[in-house]
């Protein structure tokens, strides 16, 4: 059986409620609802494969002020918490420049968390 | 039970402004006396909310209590005011009739002060009156003059006296709540505390407030009953402070004694109060009715009275008896107890006479002899923001911290934080911090100084930050933070000592820019590469980038960069690509701006660590930024809780402090900041139950309402807006209502509660212009930002405005786009310093539908310039979402016929996001004015 799953577009202030119906197999069947171009690449990433991206930050050994980090791609959406668990978890000394990896492959994603401030 | 041994000769028992003036008389005597209050700081009570006037004495009744201490009182101010450094200036008071049954009644005043003793009271008639106050409404008819009339910090003025008490040996406890009095066989009192603690006394001082009754009546047949009445204000910005000069009463009519409007000594405008009397002696919430009734009540006096430019709201209870007078002295059938009772209205004027004969009383009473010794000057270090120009450079040369501002709104130094926290008594809150030093008191709400408050705080005490209260026990400030922050927050140096000071200024400079976030960078960049040889950029903090500090979020710079980034990353990127030609000074706020006239040099007066300096330069970029909205501009009613934060200022204790606000979160508004805070708290571990909006449509992102809140399940209601806080210290419950559509306001019988700890605003960011208004910049009341031309160039020529602080932008990759413009043209006016006269530019003024358009004229240097193909682009909001709308450009001729210049299409507009058009100068031929409006589409 088909299904089909409803999503609000993020590209403009139009927030078109696109209708994607997923095949039996996980592919795209038809797509409805968008006004756009962007909004049916949208939905094509989104309905299949959803990722973010996601910045948090870290207390460093001896910094009062934390350090900020990112992911360096999109994560899947699903993994997010995961992710954050083992930011929080990171044990990070001083000094760290601004994109320096602090985590290669964050939960399994194959995606790494990198700093993005300074920390002499 | 603990007994304490010592027997004192008196324990007064409340820290009122009453019971620290009984205290400093107490003191002059060879006495040991202690204070013991029931909160954890003076003046928690009548004192605390309350109008700060100091009566003339006109007004109670002759032959009353009121009347002779207040005249007395009135007298002893002026003194009081410099032994005790109590802010108090002699405004004087104005009793205004709007009829002629009203004048009879102020007549009847006139003579009343006169039977009272007063001295400089007279009647004065309507043109006068006009003379005087010329904001007066125009039905005033004539009014009584107290020239003995003034204004002070009641705060201050129990805080100066207490002080001085401890300095001549008083003691003070506080969480010291008297709960039980007995007269013990050998004639000295047993005093019962909170807990089980007890304490003996010879004599007692009942300066107990709303429960001097209830002290009074364990001791004493004749009984007291204080009922509470409550009284509503609203406090103003101090850019409505100059409204009026005078207090401002109303006449007494039937219906009662009106409200006043008066300045405050701070210079902010209060308004109120009303007298609704209650049961309650702990709860004085504020509400929707009191409210509205008193702004309409000041209407009489003040006809422009509305909630703009309202700061908060607050409400005090009176302790009135039931003589209409207040209750002094020996209690009849109790030696030794010594009532300050039924202590209203004049109560703050009459205290420092009250507490000398008290205290003379109490000495006889005792037999005791005067001290020698007694000190009647209290020493204090004067605040910052008092002292004048020459007075800032001799204390920042004797300590560093005087030249770090900590509080803009107030300028509070941090070595006014520091020598508070210090003091003679102990500092126990954040609030008991903020009325000693005014930091948190202005504008933003502490939204902007609160996280590095709580820092030095910290730093100062040694306590967790967790444990610092924000006023009573349990109203922590942070629900969280790492376990580390007091030894990481007192190995730190404080931000004097870590100062850096940067190289020697080279003045004059061509081109100075005021704000190191992102517009003024790229403002301080572009005047470089545009050839200004000497270009120089202040901030007040440690790190360029401003508010990019705290965004660690991602979508910064897909314009400027074509490249995904977060706040620290832009803000680096821009900051690491400085040009040679420019100067960066760091943690040094600009105090003002001193502008010139005819293409001198316009001097910027700024502090740091340093020293204070005055800047020259020929042209001046304003790039200040802008505050967020606070919890004072909805007017909510209600109890004033801890755990109401603006979002930004969430943001900041999360992301720079690392530390967690509070852990059941509502968020009122829908702005990006708020959607934002949602995501950041719940990836924290904080529970956010909901947001709520009042508008039909969200003011954030469409991709942060799904990425923020729908990701992960926050619901998101709008129409809805907070009509009520609930909870004494902390925030316990927020009240929801629908909201009215077009007012906002809250719709009766729709009030829903939700239980929270937390509350977060981000109801929307108000242009910073306060040195632009010291420069005499003149400020568009729909934007809050200056009025400028196509260059960006305020009223005053050689002054430019760019970024928040010209209107609040969408993105910052736009607000860095406008420095990169206001910098090219402030280097171009260094260069040439021409000024070209405002009546040969283009006004373009919004039509309907648009609510504001960017540049507001286009000048005649523009308009003169050869390039008639360049093309000029203008700035947009809708006021309403719009679905295939079209915008018109329309430019009016000399003889009022319009000419469609530009149209265009498009398939939505809401006004969270800019639009945008351009036109060529050369399609202005023949125009005058020109005017932008924007219309709903139809299908075909």
């Amino acid at each position: 059986m088909a299904e089909t799953r409803s999503f609000t577009c993020v590209n403009c202030p139009l927030g078109c409620v696109i209708d994607v119906q997923l095949e039996d197999d996980g592919t795209i069947g038809s797509i409805t609802g968008h006004t756009c171009k962007l909004g049916e690449d949208y939905v094509r990433q989104e309905a299949v494969d959803p990722r973010r991206n996601v910045s948090s930050f870290v207390c460093v050994e001896g910094c009062l002020e934390p350090l900020s980090v990112k992911t360096a791609a999109p994560i899947p959406k699903a993994k997010i918490r995961e992710v954050m668990e083992v930011v929080r978890a990171l044990k990070l000394h001083p000094p760290i420049q601004a994109g320096d990896t602090v985590l290669e492959n964050a939960a399994g994603t194959g995606i790494a968390i990198v700093a993005t401030k300074s920390l002499d | 039970m603990e007994a304490d041994e010592t027997i004192y000769d008196v324990a007064v028992v409340g820290a009122g402004v009453a019971g620290c003036f009984a205290a400093r008389e107490l003191a002059r005597f060879d006495l040991r006396t202690v204070v013991l209050e029931a909160g954890n700081d003076i003046a928690l009570g009548a004192t605390r909310a309350n109008s700060g006037i100091v009566h003339a004495g006109y007004d109670p009744k002759p032959g009353s209590a009121k009347a002779r201490y207040n005249v007395r009182g009135s007298r002893m101010f002026p003194q009081l005011a410099q032994e005790l450094c109590i802010p108090y200036w002699q405004n004087g008071s104005l009793v205004v009739a709007y009829s002629d049954d009203e004048l009879q009644e102020v007549q009847a005043l006139v003579d009343r002060a006169a039977e009272n003793g007063v001295e400089g009271v007279r009647e004065i008639g309507r043109d006068e009156l006009l003379a005087l106050e010329p904001n007066v409404s125009p039905q005033a008819v004539g009014a009584l003059l107290a020239e003995t009339g003034a204004i002070c910090d009641p705060y201050h003025a129990a805080l100066g006296a207490a002080e001085n008490a401890v300095q001549n040996g008083v003691e003070f406890r506080f969480e010291a709540r008297v709960e039980t009095i007995v007269r013990e066989d050998d004639s000295t009192y047993t005093l019962g505390l909170e807990g089980g603690a007890r304490l003996r006394a010879r004599t007692v001082v009942n300066a107990a407030g709303l429960f001097a009754d209830e002290l009074n009546n364990q001791v004493s047949s004749r009984k007291l009953t204080i009922t509470p009445r409550r009284g509503e204000y609203c406090l103003y910005d101090t850019n409505l402070g100059g409204i009026f000069h005078h207090t401002m009463f109303q006449a007494p009519t039937a219906k009662g004694k009106g409200v006043l409007v008066t300045p405050t000594i701070h210079g902010n405008l209060i308004v109120g109060p009303n007298a609704i009397p209650q049961h309650s002696k702990t709860e004085a919430p504020t509400t929707e009715e009191g409210l509205e009734q008193i702004i309409a009540d000041a209407k009489k006096t003040w006809p422009d009275a509305s909630t703009w430019g309202i700061i908060t709201n607050f409400a005090g209870l009176r302790a009135s008896g039931d003589t209409g007078d207040f209750v002094l002295g020996e209690a009849p059938d109790a030696p030794g107890f010594f009532n300050i009772a039924c202590f209203e209205s004049p109560g703050l004027t009459s205290a420092p006479a009250v507490a000398v004969d008290t205290a003379q009383w109490v000495a006889s009473y005792l037999g005791a002899a005067q001290r020698r010794d007694f000190d009647p000057r209290r020493t204090a270090k004067p605040l910052f923001v008092m002292m004048d120009d020459g007075q800032r450079e001799a204390a920042i040369a004797a300590d560093p911290a005087e030249g770090h501002v900590v509080c803009r709104c107030c300028q509070v130094s941090e070595a006014d934080i520091v020598a508070a926290l210090h003091g003679p008594l102990p500092v126990l809150s954040l609030d008991a911090l903020k009325w000693r030093t005014g930091a948190m008191m202005g504008r933003c709400h502490g939204g902007f100084c609160s996280p590095e408050l709580l820092h030095i705080f910290v730093r100062e005490t040694g306590l967790d930050p967790t444990e610092v209260p924000k006023k009573g026990r349990g109203s922590y400030m942070v629900a969280q933070a790492r376990p580390d922050y007091r030894q990481l927050a007192q190995a730190e140096p404080s931000a004097a000592e870590a100062f850096g000071s940067c190289d020697t200024l080279s003045e004059p400079y061509d081109v100075v820019v005021v704000g190191g976030g992102a517009a003024g960078i790229a403002a301080a960049n572009a005047a470089a590469e545009a050839g200004a040889p000497q270009v120089l950029l202040i901030d007040r903090e440690r790190a360029l980038g401003g508010i990019l500090k705290q965004c660690i979020h991602s979508g910064f710079g897909l314009h400027r960069f074509k490249e995904e980034l977060t706040g620290p990353e832009y803000a680096r990127r821009e900051a690491a690509e400085l040009h040679q030609n420019v100067q960066v000074m760091l943690e040094a706020s600009v105090l003002r701006v001193d502008s010139a006239a005819d293409g001198a040099c316009h001097q910027v007066v700024v502090v740091d660590p340093a020293g204070q300096q005055k800047v020259k330069a020929h042209a001046v970029v304003l790039a200040t930024g802008s505050r967020e909205r606070g919890a004072g501009s909805m007017n909510i009613p209600g109890t004033r809780p801890a755990g109401v934060y603006s979002a930004g200022s969430a943001q900041n204790f999360v992301n720079l402090q690392g530390c967690l606000p509070g852990q059941k979160v509502v968020i009122q508004g829908t702005g990006d900041v708020g959607l934002i805070m949602a995501r950041r708290l719940v990836l924290q571990g904080a529970d956010v139950v909901a947001v709520y909006g009042t508008s039909a449509w969200p003011a954030g992102l469409r991709r942060n309402v799904v990425q923020c809140l729908e990701d992960y399940g926050i619901p998101l209601y709008l129409g809805k807006t907070i009509s009520r806080l609930e909870g004494d210290d902390r925030l316990e419950a927020v009240w929801v209502s629908d909201a009215e559509p077009g007012t906002r306001k809250p719709i009766p019988g729709t009030e829903q509660r939700v239980e929270c700890d937390t509350l977060l605003l981000s109801i929307g960011l108000l242009p910073e212009n306060e040195v632009a208004l010291s420069a005499g910049v003149e400020l568009d009341p729909v934007t809050g930002g200056a009025y400028v031309d196509d260059r960006l160039q305020t009223n005053v020529p050689g002054i430019f405005a760019c970024g928040n602080a010209l209107h609040v932008h969408d993105l910052v990759d736009f607000a860095s786009a406008e420095g990169d413009r206001a910098g090219a043209c402030a280097a171009a006016y260094a260069e040439d310093r021409q000024v070209h006269e405002t009546r040969d530019s283009i006004p373009l003024a919004a039509g309907s539908g648009v609510r504001y358009v960017m540049p507001h004229r286009l000048s005649a240097a523009t308009l003169s310039s050869s390039d008639d193909a360049r093309r000029i682009e203008v700035l947009f909001r809708v006021r309403k979402p719009l679905t295939k709308p079209t915008f018109l450009l329309e430019g009016i001729c000399a003889d009022g016929e319009r000419r469609t210049i530009r149209r265009r299409k498009a398939r939505i507009a809401v006004p969270a996001e800019m639009e945008s058009m351009k036109f060529a100068l050369s399609d202005l031929e023949g125009i005058v004015a020109l005017e932008l409006s924007a219309q709903e589409g139809s299908d075909e």
